[in-house]
């Protein structure tokens, strides 16, 4: 079995996030980047289960820019075996990427589909979801364990609600998108970025995959939160009334 | 609400009892929500990393859990506290009069033989009510402090060991002040002790006495930074993290970074001559302080604080300032040049069979990696594991097996992708040529911070698994891990010997674990340390300072050939301080540098 892992290259998640002065969207010259931690969790996913013998071949694919090489090296050094590049330079909202996951998997025809529950630079949260309603397949989201059962061909998921955990059992394939508490992603050993060195990075582009990008979307404005204002000290309870009343407008 | 089950008492406790308990449980109460809660109680909480408001609990002994980070995402911009900062567990020391003895794992047994020996010089005054009203006139009643818990707190010095008996702590807010109060402490003879973050491991922060103390921590404006030049004017009192962080902000960094980053203060980074990290890249303070501003034990005001980057008029009288701890003035102002922030780290956590590999790395990385190696750091095995053992949130980047060293890489340039490749291609021929038996790279900021945390938790770790005794020595490269394995065979199994440090600038950090602070165990150490450093021309304090634990000894590094430099230190000294009121006891041995 084929375990396919959507990952994504995003702003460095310790980096300070500043607003482009012409306020269309986030600086992003000149900044870290890295792989968005949540598909760094589904990569772990993968290869943990690849090591357990349950699956025979991890597959990272990554869409975007030509930088995007670098991510899906590290993806590589990590102990990926092969790696796919869709080649698209302008900006991508889930459901474009949605779609070019699908026709990717109908390529490889991957048992599993692994994705990061969010992207850590839109906080989405809707491509896993999207590509699950494409392919027909059913999806465990949220996932903080995944136990596979090969003979039966299904996996036993373990989601992070709001009211606790919720069990679902999803035939394969099937969709997972990873949560925070799942594993803890193993470091790039030198050994390992060697041989990544030697794997196959395959590129393909929107076209020859007869998919269609052209986004409904279209960001206007990206503007900073409005900073915290300073506390004020008030000196007697008549004065904080007042404030109370005529500033806050709450009583 | 704390129930009497809580206590490790007996239950059935007489009403006497009860009563201590109460007191004293009430006691640590107040004293830990004014500790963490009231900005104005600690003199360092006011500017220390606001760890205390992201849902820390308040555990003896125990580090701050590490807050999930991803939250931080979701819009809330709460500094994360990674590492405890030193003034909550000096807070921690402040209670240790409760009765919670068996909760603290920190040792803080006073550290016996350096002190006993030395007699308070009577030539110095004691603290009288006209004083204290004196001080309430010059500073407002304040910033003159009596109260036995901060006192308390101000008085014992991070490690634990040196515990003084000052009963006044001054906090003046301006230059002004400070030669106010230093000019009335030399018309009275008072002895006094500059005091920063109070992150030093040499006593040389805290009173021996009753020394006056002045705490530098409410001076702590930024002056002005100016981009052009890339230099940074600010008070004595800033916290070195909030100058880095304010510096993140406008595209630079400063020239030196230490673990104590949470809580020293520029002040005591400069008057101890502070090396730390990135001195391998940026170089010593001597090269990076462009001017400051310092008062001499009588008030007199100097100003050095010079912005410019040339300035060969005269001679060049800051650098005495720096590194003479505090016996010299009080640095109260300091202009700094500040390197531009590089936005390409890597980080590499890699492991060497020995020690010769470890050598073989540092010359095969200044060459190869030359201008863009940042930091070299070695940890041996012993360090290590006491950091896994000890350390929260420490992971081994080198699962499964145990490796006898370790070398942490850093280097910093201006190109991702350039950079990358170069360390990856010199990580790459030293596995291939044997130097290196694995490794790791770290493919983000947070894998990069979690292998710094480990290099940077070393000092903490060892101090939770027990007594220590902190050696800090320049060794020849080829020498260093020789004084390791000697005091090995020495101190056999009665103590853990652990080496560690900055291999890039031959800085070894010798550090020596035991159950319980013993003088026989000591003995057994000194003075051969110093003797062996001193037989290999190193020196027995590369960048800690001198302070009070190596007060006596300046002779080891400064030998008796060279006698008459130390002669010449003691008249600079009486020249700058001829009462001898600044920092008395500490860096120069007492018999050249009392005034009598």
């Amino acid at each position: 079995m084929k375990i396919m892992v959507a990952i994504k290259r995003v702003v460095d998640y310790a980096v300070k996030i500043r607003v482009k002065s012409d306020k269309s969207g986030v600086e992003t010259s000149n900044v870290k980047m890295s792989m968005n931690p949540f598909c760094e969790i589904g990569l772990e996913e993968a290869l943990r289960i690849k090591e357990s013998g349950l699956a025979s071949e991890v597959i990272a694919v990554s869409v975007g820019p030509s930088q995007c090489v670098d991510t899906l090296r590290t993806g590589l050094a990590m102990g990926a075996d092969r790696a796919i590049h869709v080649e698209a330079s302008a900006t991508l909202y889930p459901l474009s990427v949605a779609k070019l996951l699908k026709a990717l998997a109908d390529v490889e025809k991957p048992g599993l589909l692994i994705l990061g529950k969010q992207a850590i630079d839109d906080d989405c949260n809707q491509t896993g979801q999207m590509v699950a309603g494409l392919l027909n397949w059913p999806q465990g989201t949220f996932a903080s364990k995944v136990v596979l059962d090969k003979e039966k061909e299904v996996a036993t998921v373990e989601r992070e609600v709001d009211g606790g955990l919720e069990t679902l059992c999803l035939d394969l394939p099937a969709v997972i998108t990873t949560d925070l508490r799942l594993n803890q992603p193993r470091y790039a050993t030198l050994p390992n970025i060697m041989k990544a060195k030697s794997k196959v990075i395959k590129k393909f582009t929107p076209q020859e995959l007869n998919v269609d990008i052209k986004s409904d979307l279209e960001v206007i404005q990206v503007t900073e939160p409005p900073k915290r204002k300073a506390g004020v000290i008030v000196s007697s309870v008549d004065e904080l009334i007042d404030k109370l009343k005529n500033e806050a407008h709450v009583i | 609400m704390l129930t009497s089950r809580q206590f490790p008492i007996n239950f059935r406790t007489t009403d006497k009892m009860r009563t201590e308990m109460w007191r004293a449980a009430h006691r640590l109460i107040s004293h830990r929500s004014k500790n963490l809660c009231d900005p104005r109680w600690n003199p360092n909480f006011h500017n220390a990393i606001h760890s205390y408001s992201s849902g820390f609990t308040y555990n003896f002994g125990r580090t701050c859990k590490p807050f999930n980070p991803y939250l931080r995402r979701q819009g809330s911009d709460v500094q994360i506290c990674i590492y405890p900062t030193r003034d909550y567990i000096e807070n921690l020391h402040g209670s240790t009069e409760l009765c919670y003895g068996k909760s603290f794992r920190i040792q803080n047994r006073f550290y016996g033989s350096a002190t006993t020996k030395i007699q308070r010089n009577p030539i110095f005054s004691t603290i009288n009510s006209d004083d204290i009203n004196h001080f309430r006139e010059i500073l407002g009643e304040k910033n003159v402090i009596q109260d036995e818990d901060r006192l308390s707190a101000a008085n014992m010095d991070w490690l634990g060991k040196y515990k003084g008996s000052s009963k006044l702590l001054l906090q003046p807010r301006s230059t002004k002040e400070v030669s106010q109060i230093l000019k009335y402490c030399n018309s009275r003879c008072l002895a006094v002790v500059p005091q920063g973050g109070n992150t030093g491991l040499v006593g040389g922060s805290v009173p021996v006495f009753d020394e006056v103390i002045i705490n530098i921590g409410s001076m702590n404006n930024i002056i002005s930074f100016d981009k052009v030049s890339s230099i940074l004017v600010c008070e004595a009192g800033c916290i070195l993290e909030n100058l880095i962080s304010f510096l993140d902000n406008q595209g630079f960094i400063m020239p030196l970074d230490l673990g104590a980053k949470g809580s020293c203060q520029i002040g005591g980074n400069i008057s101890t001559n502070a090396g730390g990290l990135r001195l391998v890249r940026y170089g010593s303070l001597h090269g990076n302080v462009l001017g400051l501003e310092a008062v001499l034990a009588n008030g007199t005001v100097l100003d050095m604080l010079g912005t410019l980057r040339k300035d060969n008029t005269g001679y060049d009288l800051k650098h005495l300032f720096i590194g003479s701890e505090g016996s010299l003035g009080v640095v109260t102002k300091v202009s700094i040049l500040t390197p531009p922030k590089l936005s390409s780290v890597n980080v590499a956590f890699l492991a060497c069979k020995d020690y010769l590999s470890c050598q073989k790395l540092l010359l095969e990385a200044k060459r190869k990696l030359g201008e863009i190696l940042s930091a070299f750091e070695f940890i041996d095995n012993q360090s290590f594991n006491v950091v896994l053992n000890h350390l929260e949130g420490a992971r081994n980047p080198l699962p499964p097996s145990m490796h006898n060293f370790y070398v942490l890489i850093e280097t910093t340039g201006s190109d991702e992708s350039y950079d990358k490749e170069k360390l990856e291609a010199f990580l790459l021929h030293s596995m291939e040529g044997g130097l290196v038996s694995d490794g790791v790279l770290a493919q983000d900021i947070n894998q990069a911070s979690s292998f710094w945390h480990i290099r940077e938790g070393i000092p903490e770790s060892i101090m939770k698994a027990g007594a220590v005794y902190k050696y800090d020595l320049s060794i020849p490269v080829e020498k260093m891990y020789d004084l390791v394995e000697e005091m090995r065979v020495r101190l056999g199994h009665s103590a853990k010997v652990m080496g560690y440090g900055h291999l890039g600038d031959s800085n070894l950090h010798l550090n020596i674990s035991t159950p319980q602070y013993d003088d026989a165990i000591l003995a057994q150490i000194e003075p051969f340390v110093y003797e062996w450093t001193s037989k290999h021309h190193g020196s027995i304090s590369a960048e800690h300072g001198m302070g009070l634990m190596k007060a006596n000894k300046i002779h080891y590094s400064k030998s008796a050939e060279t006698a008459s430099l130390v002669q010449l230190m003691a008249s600079i000294k009486k020249l700058l301080d001829p009462n001898g009121i600044l920092n008395p006891y500490k860096v120069l041995p007492g018999s050249l540098a009392s005034s009598s």
